[in-house]
């Protein structure tokens, strides 16, 4: 990881940039702020104006203008009379203007001769080069990572196991997240919607196992942090974590404390590196979820090496611990927990009830136990010492998002979490699908990954607005959680 | 002795004055001033436009600005640099074809020379 997060590139967009770029351009003009032009047209009738705004809406200013080095200079109009150079500013300025019908061929004209865009046809730019070429303005920062693809491992699918097919190929996902109004919410809305019939989830898990992951860039996050961490910490709020016996390793914990009680663990190394990482930020946003989907068609190269290298020999043994924990419930247990979610009881009641436990904290631990040998996960797996069976097989997980499906709401989330969970608990047993990767990681990651993917989106929900700083988001879930 | 006046006279001032504007317009030495048309731009001296068009000069004069960006409607480049030409040297060729565009545009520009009823006309020459 280290080495690939120093090199990973985060692309922060800002949606309404354009949008607002435009609005202060508009208000400028409007009390003649760092106008640095006068436009003079017939009858002395003078109009200032901002040269790029003039540039950037036509080519033949932009070359008038370029070698104009003066501050403020002036520009003679002779011929043009003011209500045509009033409509064409208003016309740059704000893209529209109303005028005359008897008005628009004289405007018209005008426009032609200085190559308004838009109002002119483009074809006859042809005479100055480069002038026409100037690029759209506003790049959307938007989280995406951008070398997801280079660094993400070469996501084994290994799970047999799982429902669904592996994920096909990024393109879906990276569409959706590359979209640039995909905000938090809607991304994962939108990996909700495509759980059911895509595999998001599990491209999400694929993804994520790798530790590498870490590597990806999370939209707001600056450090890559592993793929386990962030996953969990939606899912699981600080607050789940206060009531189950604190598995000592939230991977995620933008805590600080957190961190520091699992390096123990042999797996902890490993952890360890991925976290420093993260620790300052240590939540991921479900962009980063959307950003491992992207990787997880790729293999990341570094990924294998981490694995390698931190995961790979920890993993092993700790593995079998983890599952174990996950299956202290049944799946009847399960399947319980779902129906009173569906009927309105909240998941963590009917977590409780049941003796299930919430998905976030399922994750949680999972996330800290095994799948991600952060300092937490050499002490979760001692806790749950005795792998529990598989509750849920994959027709299991596939009735739980059908159902998801139809009800659409908020409980169907919840059941899917559920589902998953147990999901995640089953996948460790299931022997291990052959992986390309070295040791794999272990299985267990993937069904954290699940976890994961399914609890954030159900976190989702509740913290719209997340999509800031991971330490809101942090903060946000907590509160939530609790 | 004092008082006595003594006539220097530069024979070749004229030509010299001709050439050396010439040569800073060449150069785009000094120009202050930019005339645009038909999406082309060049550069000249406000002193010269206004020397040799009361339109320029009363334009310029309304609008003191360092340099000013004059943009003109209607006029072809083609002629915006004959005319420029003619400004600076006196004298310009123009194709017969152009000729009658030519000087309606100097007249729209008041280019002394080309445009006001001349003292004298300016005689136009046919070559090649």
């Amino acid at each position: 990881m280290g080495s690939s997060e120093g090199q990973q590139t985060f692309c922060l967009k800002w949606n309404h940039h354009k949008t607002n770029l435009v609005e202060i351009l508009e208000a400028l003009i409007k009390v003649e702020t760092y106008v640095d032009c006068t436009l003079v047209v017939d009858d002395q009738v003078t109009f200032k104006a901002h040269r790029v705004v003039l540039a950037a809406n036509s080519p033949y200013f932009q070359s008038i203008l370029a070698d104009v080095p003066m501050d403020h200079c002036s520009i003679l109009f002779p011929g043009v009379k003011d209500f045509e150079m009033r409509a064409l500013l208003e016309y740059m300025y704000t893209g529209e203007v109303n005028v005359t019908q008897a008005h628009i061929p004289r405007i018209m004209k005008v426009a032609e001769e200085l190559e308004v865009k838009g109002l002119f046809d483009m074809t006859e730019l042809r005479r100055r080069p480069g002038s026409s070429e100037r690029t759209p303005a506003a790049s959307p920062p938007r989280v995406v990572p951008a070398a997801p693809s280079s660094v993400s491992p070469p996501v084994p699918v290994p799970v047999p196991n799982c429902r669904w097919p592996p994920p096909p190929t990024a393109p879906v996902l990276s569409a959706a997240y590359e979209s640039p109004d995909m905000n938090p919410l809607k991304r994962k809305k939108l990996s909700s919607m495509l759980a059911t019939r895509d595999t998001p989830i599990l491209r999400n898990v694929l993804a994520q196992t790798t530790p590498v992951d870490s590597s990806q860039p999370m939209s707001l996050v600056c450090h890559p942090l592993n793929q386990h961490a962030p996953p969990r910490l939606h899912s699981n709020g600080s607050a789940h974590e206060t009531d189950r016996p604190p598995s000592p390793q939230r991977p995620f914990d933008y805590r600080p404390r957190r961190l520091s009680s699992r390096a123990s663990s042999p797996h902890y190394n490993r952890s360890d590196r991925s976290e420093d990482a993260h620790s300052p930020y240590t939540e991921r946003s479900f962009e980063e979820e959307n950003s491992r989907n992207f990787h997880s068609s790729p293999p990341p190269p570094n990924f294998q090496q981490d694995v390698r290298a931190g995961l790979a020999p920890y993993v092993p043994p700790q593995q079998k611990p983890e599952w174990k924990r996950y299956k202290q419930y049944t799946r009847s247990d399960i399947m319980s927990a779902i129906e009173c979610v569906r009927n309105g009881m909240s998941a963590l009641q009917a977590s409780r009830k049941y003796g299930v436990r919430p998905m976030s904290r399922g994750v949680k631990r999972e996330s800290n136990g095994a799948a991600f040998p952060y300092g937490l996960s050499g002490t979760g797996g001692n806790e749950e010492g005795s792998p529990t069976t598989p509750l849920l097989d994959p027709s299991f997980l596939q009735q739980a998002l059908e159902g998801a499906t139809r009800d659409g709401g908020r409980e169907a989330l919840h059941a899917m979490a559920l589902a998953a969970a147990a999901h995640a608990a089953l996948a460790p047993r299931t022997p291990p699908r052959s992986a390309p990767h070295s040791p794999r990681t272990p299985p267990p990651d993937d069904d954290h990954v699940e976890d994961l993917s399914v609890t954030r989106r159900r976190d989702a929900d509740p913290p719209a607005g997340v999509i800031v700083p991971p330490r809101n988001f942090a903060l946000d879930c907590s509160s939530e959680r609790d | 002795m004092g008082d006595q006046q003594f006539f220097l006279k530069w024979n070749d001032f004229q030509t010299n004055m001709v050439t050396s504007f010439r040569h800073l317009r060449d150069e785009k030495s000094f120009t202050d001033v930019t005339l645009a048309c038909e999406g082309q731009t060049c550069k000249a001296h406000k002193m010269v436009l206004s020397a040799c068009s009361p339109y320029f000069k009363s334009l310029l004069e309304e609008n003191p600005s360092k340099h000013p960006i004059i943009i003109l409607k209607d006029v072809s480049y083609l002629h915006l640099q004959a005319i420029l030409e003619f400004m600076y040297a006196g004298e310009v060729n123009v194709s017969q074809e152009q000729l009658p565009a030519f000087l309606k545009t100097a007249a729209r520009l008041k280019v002394k020379g080309l445009a006001e009823p001349p003292p004298q006309m300016p005689t136009i020459k046919r070559e090649g």
